[in-house]
């Protein structure tokens, strides 16, 4: 989902999975930051991370390739 | 000057580093970790993140949300025991198991939950050991056998269960298989996934390093527990229902931070030093120590022929309580009378008021068993 004009989030979960993620695009060289906001199923707060969107398809990739699923994903709008 | 040989009730001292982390905890950094998204909040969320991870590594846990913190291994263990057995199970436990796992499985027993047996450790073929360790676990297998659950180390001598032929076994049988290590993490090496552990408890404060107030759960893969307790946990606060994923499922409440972030330099410490230079260490310590109190008069030694970190003796004409205070009264710091271990007392054959337990840590030394050894002869004249 598009915040800022360049920046996407991603909801991840609980703030050890975001943090997972952030070390693991991390080592793929993609820098990401760890954020708390509102789920989008309405069930409360969650953890996620923001990153580049020019890095989406790259931040899929990586977080696929380390079993964590982003939850409700939505495109940059 | 004080001789500190309690070192299995809990280590001390401590690494410098884990009481610098902990004040630096303290006073920079210690937000409320997973509840907030300001910097100290990410700050306190990140060491605990660290911290998992480390324990992750030194205990061969593949994903590191397998790491669990509770209070203590109690705790811990009693979290994986209830939280894994249901009505009508069948649990074999080992004949040297400490209350932390005697009580919570005497408790569900006494309510007709369960139903448990005993297996004996003692045998004779020490070379032989793992394989007639399994095959008397063997022999109290049930149709409803769900568990097995065994301290890796005992916590009144040195005797080590074969924790690896005893994974391999349950892994065989589909059984369940917990480990208690408040004694050998930090002491021997661990493997949660390689060895088919399902649960592994232990604690901050004693092999590790780290302060009292921690415990451990390394869970095995694919294993769900009913949860214990619940509460908030800073996520998904609308669903009345616990997350479905761990660790966060088992972490009601606020995690405490300087705890885990002293823990961490305590790993540390024993990573820079390494598991086997720490055994060998102790091994050392204990083999002086045993040959010393051979020679001294009155002294019966109890399951001595293991050699670890831990020695268990009584004086003849004296109880244990009366042993400790006098060795107190020379700077000795050691451990009297059954240690929560009535089970494993009993099957050292140990006197009836229990006995004296010296055991050793990273700060030791050789000079220290000189003392003990001068402050014994005296006391047994």
């Amino acid at each position: 989902m598009k915040g800022n004009f360049n920046e996407c989030t991603a909801e991840i979960g609980s703030v050890t999975q975001a943090m997972r993620a952030q070390d693991a695009l991390g080592a793929a060289a993609i820098p990401a930051k760890v954020i708390k906001t509102q789920s989008s199923s309405r069930r409360g707060c969650i953890y996620g991370i923001s990153y580049s969107c020019a890095q989406e398809k790259n931040v899929r990739t990586v977080l696929d390739n380390v079993r964590i699923s982003v939850k409700n994903p939505r495109s940059g709008r | 000057m004080i001789n500190y040989l309690d070192n299995a009730a809990t280590t001390f001292p401590k690494p410098q580093g884990v009481y610098d982390e902990v004040y630096r905890c303290m006073t920079r950094y210690c937000g409320n970790p997973g509840r907030g998204s300001h910097s100290l909040s990410l700050l306190a969320a990140r060491k605990i993140f660290e911290c998992r991870s480390l324990i992750a590594d030194m205990f061969g846990v593949g994903d590191l949300e397998r790491i669990v913190f509770t209070m203590n291994t109690t705790y811990a263990l009693n979290t994986v025991i209830k939280g894994l057995l249901k009505q009508g199970d069948h649990v074999i436990i080992s004949d040297m198991e400490h209350n932390a796992v005697l009580r919570p499985i005497w408790k569900l027993a006494d309510e007709g939950i369960i139903e448990y047996d005993v297996f004996s450790t003692m045998v004779k073929d020490a070379r032989r050991s793992p394989t007639l360790i399994c095959a008397k676990i063997a022999s109290l297998l049930r149709s409803n056998t769900k568990m097995v659950i065994c301290s890796h180390a005992s916590n009144i001598c040195s005797a080590v269960l074969p924790i690896a032929q005893i994974g391999a076994f349950c892994q065989r049988h589909s059984l369940l298989f917990v480990v208690d290590a408040a004694q050998s993490a930090g002491h021997y090496p661990i493997s949660v996934d390689k060895m088919g552990i399902s649960a592994l408890c232990m604690p901050s404060h004693k092999g590790l390093y780290g302060p009292q107030g921690g415990g451990i759960i390394a869970l095995g893969e694919n294993i769900m527990l009913d949860t214990l307790i619940e509460g908030g946990n800073g996520i998904n606060s609308l669903d009345a229902a616990m997350p479905d994923f761990s660790p966060e499922r088992y972490e009601a409440g606020t995690l405490p931070t300087p705890i885990i972030a002293g823990l961490c330099e305590g790993l540390r410490a024993v990573n820079e030093r390494g598991i086997k230079a720490i055994s060998e260490h102790e091994a050392s310590l204990f083999i002086s120590a045993r040959e010393a109190l051979c020679n001294i008069p009155r002294i019966s030694l109890y399951g001595a022929d293991h050699v670890g970190s831990t020695l268990l003796f009584s004086m003849t004409g004296m109880s244990s309580e009366q042993l400790a205070s006098r060795l107190d009264s020379f700077g000795i710091c050691s451990r009297a009378g059954f240690h929560c271990s009535a089970l494993a007392h009993k099957t050292l054959g140990t006197p009836e008021d229990g006995a004296v337990r010296i055991s050793f840590g990273i700060f030791n030394h050789h000079r220290d068993i000189d003392s003990l050894t001068k402050a014994l002869s005296v006391i047994s004249v």
